[in-house]
């Protein structure tokens, strides 16, 4: 069935320009390194070639060819993985159903939206789109590598197959419920989820049953299709949760139907952290500078991140770009270290974590060899409110740089800057009111 | 105006804060550039009476002595709409905008402030001691704003001044579209009728001077509403006017030349590109959150525009903002 929903996905990542910055060979030298997955190494180099990290140390020997720059005196760390962003005007089910895991992201963004730019200045270089909470399935989430690219195919992660690579959007509490024909009760959302999911499961029974008989194949049914990718386990959910009952709800479907799920915000984890360790499910939380705004979040707190920390949940922080800025990723990890996060932990929320959320710790989300060559370049340490994020680098190629005049005008403001942004901000209700 | 502002202050003295605090900081920062090592702040009755180095301060015997690795002043957070807005952000808690008319100057903060919102409390464990809130950003003249402390049970025992500002909005802040209202539909409108008002003001100020000074002439009846716009009027407090474009910056400047008043600036995002005419105008600036978002009329905004406030020598501040 991967076949026929994957059409004109096979692509190569290689595209004309792309190939070209590949094939440098690139030696950055003098800086601490920062790892992640191992100790920090003081005057380091880091050797790159066709986009991945050749070798990472200090004695590094440097190929006569290779293109060097000194950055002593700096800190290179991973490009930051953010397991929820809604740059680029993302869009996903409309108001006519609560569930529409038909729709897909990909088809709805914009890759010129200006915060593709802001991500990559704030030392971002992997993100999964996704639509809104407003749904209780709001569509396909679309992974992203956040390369100079010009279309969403450039930009766009693949699986082994070719296709889209992206998990599922779900979300349960308040957002989604609405009026009719989106539920009005916590327990509706929850008997629509299942019904919806059983149907799933019957139309793969089908599909099995058929076997090698097109004639017995049901029809095609693009929103159960994507279930099954879920209940086959190819895709995953990121499911939208807050208050602590709501996470036990989550975590009662993904017992019922066998899915993989990461949970997103959860700002009541501190509260059932034992419950999330022992289902063995990763959390993607946000820390936000003021608390309140909605009833389901009011008892967000700081202190969220390093409660997970300590049950031994695998942790990620994410921005959920437009409410924190992508530029000010970082600072969330030092918020999470001032509520009692161990550094290491703060870390590795911002890399390799977020990484193994969205199975992609094999190649990204630490700087090791063979793994791809995306880091950032920092004036100082990363939890440091002084720092600023000097370069990004996506596969090799520097994407982001503050001695470019258009690129610091992206990560200072100003003028223009964000021009290209004009509707971000409307996505999924957040208007210019008192709410959000 | 003056009478209810008085009769308000002998509340305030009803509240004592009697206090003695001994300080010893491994730095102090004293507010003023000076910054003092192994220092000591001598606090009686609520009042600080010696800051100074250990070891010319003394501490006298058997007072209360707090240890701490650095001080500073209380943070004073320029302006916000806490205590008038909640927590919950629920409509029951959100009293920081009224949208029936587009111009309410009477709308007092003191008869909307909550100082045991967790809103306040939460300003206050961030080292807040100090805000300036009330009615919000949002319609061309939205009502009064307030100073007082974030501790305190009771408005009488937290308020500092019952009546710090007039708050105006500029630009698309203050336009209405597409709700059932229909002025001001546009950025001219709103001036138009911002002056008009202010003119109502000026009208009423030279009434109740007038009669003053002839005891023939008759005062006006009260009207609080111009009552308040007669504060201005008289520059006994600033109009505080959030604007955000350079081009409606430039027309808060132009209303207070023609009404000779004093105005603050808030927000102020695209404030770079009107540095000489901000500073010949002498007006101060609240600069905008540098974590909001940017879009709207702050679209334009830069983390950079306080240091250029500061370069061209204009007076600013920072603010929470807080869920303004």
């Amino acid at each position: 069935m991967r076949q026929t929903i994957r059409v004109a996905a096979t692509a190569t990542l290689c595209t004309l320009f792309a190939c070209s910055a590949l094939a440098e060979t690139v030696a950055l030298t003098g800086a601490k390194v920062l790892p992640v997955t191992s100790a920090p190494i003081d005057n380091a180099t880091i050797l790159v070639r066709d986009g991945k990290i050749v070798s990472v140390g200090s004695n590094v020997s440097i190929p006569a060819e290779a293109r060097r720059i000194d950055v002593s005196g700096k800190v290179i760390m991973p490009g930051l993985v953010d397991t929820h962003s809604h740059i680029g005007e993302v869009a996903g089910g409309d108001s006519s159903s609560p569930i529409q895991p038909e729709t897909r992201v990909l088809d709805s963004i914009n890759v010129r939206d200006a915060g593709f730019d802001r991500a990559r200045a704030g030392g971002v270089t992997t993100a999964n789109l996704m639509s809104g909470s407003g749904h209780l399935i709001s569509g396909q989430t679309l992974y992203v590598k956040l390369r100079d690219g010009e279309t969403i195919e450039d930009l766009a992660y693949r699986r082994p197959d070719g296709g889209f690579d992206g998990g599922l959007k779900m979300a349960n509490g308040t957002n989604s419920l609405r009026d009719t024909p989106f539920p009005g009760t916590r327990a509706k959302s929850a008997a629509l989820v299942r019904a919806k999911y059983i149907a799933a499961q019957e139309y793969r029974d089908k599909i099995a049953a058929a076997g090698d008989d097109a004639s017995k194949l049901p029809p095609r049914d693009l929103a159960l299709e994507a279930l099954v990718e879920v209940l086959e386990g190819e895709r995953i959910v990121h499911h939208h949760t807050h208050r602590h009952d709501d996470v036990m709800t989550v975590l009662r479907l993904k017992e019922e139907f066998g899915f993989d799920v990461v949970l997103h915000h959860v700002s009541e984890a501190g509260k059932v952290a034992e419950e999330i360790a022992a289902a063995d499910v990763p959390v993607s939380a946000i820390l936000v500078d003021s608390p309140g705004g909605k009833l389901e979040a009011i008892n967000l707190e700081p202190e969220n991140a390093a409660a997970l920390e300590q049950a031994g949940v695998l942790t990620a922080l994410h921005t959920d770009d437009y409410i924190t800025d992508s530029r000010l990723f970082l600072r969330m990890g030092a918020m999470a270290i001032r509520a009692g996060m161990s550094r290491q932990a703060a870390l590795e929320s911002l890399t390799i974590a977020p990484a193994k959320m969205l199975r992609m710790e094999d190649r990204i989300g630490s700087l090791e060899a063979g793994k791809d060559a995306d880091f950032v370049v920092l004036s100082g340490d990363p939890f440091s409110v002084y720092t600023r994020v000097e370069q990004t680098w996506v596969e090799g190629q520097q994407v982001f740089s503050l001695d470019d005049p258009d690129d610091r005008a992206v990560a200072e403001g100003g003028w223009g800057a964000l021009a290209p942004s004009h509707t971000a901000h409307t996505f999924h209700g957040y208007s210019e009111g008192h709410r959000r | 105006m003056k009478l209810i502002t008085a009769a308000f202050l002998s509340l305030l003295a009803a509240a004592s804060f009697a206090q003695d605090l001994a300080v010893r900081g491994e730095r102090i920062y004293v507010g003023n550039g000076e910054m003092i090592e192994n220092g000591v702040v001598l606090i009686r009755d609520g009042k600080i009476r010696r800051v100074g180095p250990a070891n010319r301060v003394r501490i006298p015997n058997g007072m209360e002595i707090l240890d701490a690795s650095v001080v500073t002043p209380g943070l004073v957070d320029a302006h916000s709409v806490v205590g008038l807005a909640g927590y919950f952000n629920e409509d029951a808690d959100q009293d920081q905008l009224e949208t029936s008319e587009a111009i309410q100057p009477e709308l007092r903060a003191i008869d909307a402030f909550n100082p045991r919102e967790a809103l306040v409390s939460w300003l206050l464990s961030h080292g807040v001691t100090t805000v300036h809130t009330g009615h919000a950003p949002g319609e061309i003249i939205s009502g009064q704003t307030l100073v007082a402390k974030t501790s305190g049970d009771t408005v009488g025992e937290s308020v500092v001044a019952p009546a710090a500002m007039v708050a105006a909005t500029l630009g698309e802040g203050a336009v209405v579209r597409g709700s059932g209202r229909k002025s001001p539909g546009n950025r001219s409108k709103a001036i138009a009728m911002l002056r008009a008002e202010l003119i109502k003001a000026v009208d009423y100020v030279a009434k109740h001077e007038a009669a003053e000074n002839d005891e023939e002439k008759e005062a006006p009846a009260r009207d609080l509403r111009l009552e308040a716009l007669a504060a201005v009027i008289r520059k006994e407090i600033p109009l505080l006017v959030t604007v955000n474009r350079h081009n409606d910056i430039l027309t808060a400047l132009r209303v207070a030349e023609e009404f000779d008043i004093r105005i603050v600036l808030d927000g102020a995002a695209e404030a770079y590109l009107v540095l000489d005419e901000i500073r010949a105008a002498g007006v101060p600036v609240i600069v905008h959150p540098l974590m909001a978002r940017a879009y709207g009329d702050r679209e334009n905004m830069s983390f950079t525009t306080p240091v250029k406030l500061k370069e061209a020598g204009i007076p600013f501040a920072f603010q929470s903002g807080y869920e303004s």
